[in-house]
């Protein structure tokens, strides 16, 4: 059998220069169940079409589309979000910033990198003068000083070797 | 279980806070609603400056505050003998930082607590209770002393 006349309508739907009668013609070749072997490849395009173009929604499409829409809407409740829940993240986020610090301090302190470790124990930043005049502060701290050695000077220091002999006056701190 | 992490972190956060505070700033910490109780502070800064004006070759003074980071002077008008106690039981509740290092030969109102570190004396809180004009001073010395500043500080009292 010749077809011919076929190949030249599919090299005319190429080229998107037929007609809908033409196109009518080649979609009813390939409706046929016998198509020749070189021809066939093309059997699934223009069969795809017809079976697109005879697809439809079922009579119950409405009736599935609604049925689920409605039973969405039941379950979803109101909840009422407090205050605390809304800054919950940000505490999350203090929190893993404040733990993360604390490791980093612990670990600087315990494996040594702070050379000056005992001196740097008190937040010294934190300390404000009382007196701005340097002799003043001078004055104070000599007073305290005194202080302090009178009473190491009028108690005695808890050392056994110290009790037997109380006419001593230079203090001695037991190790 | 995130409120325990939470909470637990904020606890590091203030245990390390607390360490890094000398005795006379959880004093003054607790008892804080008394306006009356003064507390004098010197900082490193000023320290410093007094090492530079005075030398510390000619000056006795000089000599122990070169081995002093901060000076706190608490002065107590009213009450005296309760927050003695107050000071007493907060160094007591801290034994394993303080301990106390004086006998008294005739009363029990002059106390040192020393705070050490191998063998040096990071910290040194001085309790001297004035029963006769009932009036309570509570010295806070830091920094790095030792064993020779003790001995000098009890042979010059001169100072």
């Amino acid at each position: 059998m010749d077809y011919k006349y076929i190949e030249q309508l599919l090299e005319r739907f190429w080229n998107c220069e037929t007609t809908l009668e033409e196109e009518a013609i080649i979609r009813a070749f390939f409706a046929q169940k016998e198509i020749p072997a070189h021809l066939k490849r093309f059997k699934s395009l223009f069969h795809y079409e017809q079976t697109l173009k005879e697809a439809r929604l079922s009579d119950d499409f409405d009736k599935k589309v609604l049925a689920q829409t409605e039973e969405k809407e039941t379950a979803v409740k109101a909840r009422r979000i407090t205050f605390a829940q809304r800054l919950m993240p940000l505490y999350k986020s203090a929190a893993i910033i404040a733990f993360v610090l604390t490791l980093g301090n612990a670990a600087q302190k315990s494996v040594g990198f702070d050379a000056d470790s005992q001196a740097s124990d008190y937040n010294y930043e934190s300390y404000q003068d009382t007196y701005k005049d340097p002799e003043v502060a001078y004055n104070q701290i000599s007073s305290a000083l005194k202080m302090i050695s009178e009473s190491l000077n009028d108690s005695t220091l808890r050392d056994s070797t110290q009790q037997t002999d109380r006419s001593k006056t230079t203090a001695r701190i037991q190790p | 279980m995130k409120g325990k992490l939470i909470c637990l972190a904020g606890l590091f956060v203030w245990t390390i806070n607390i360490q890094g505070q000398d005795f006379a700033s959880r004093f003054m910490h607790e008892i804080s609603k008394d306006t009356s109780i003064s507390c004098e502070t010197i900082s490193p800064k000023m320290l410093e400056t007094l090492m530079k004006m005075h030398d510390e070759n000619k000056d006795e003074n000089a000599s122990l505050i070169s081995k002093l980071k901060s000076v706190r002077i608490i002065h107590v008008p009213k009450r005296s003998k309760a927050y003695f106690k107050n000071a007493e039981a907060l160094l007591d509740k801290n034994k394993n930082r303080f301990t106390e290092v004086t006998e008294a030969r005739n009363a029990e109102n002059k106390k040192i607590f020393l705070r050490k570190k191998d063998e040096l004396i990071l910290e040194l809180v001085l309790l001297n209770l004035d029963t006769l004009q009932n009036k309570l001073t509570i010295i806070n010395l830091t920094g790095e002393m030792d064993q020779e500043f003790i001995e000098d500080l009890s042979e010059n009292e001169g100072i």
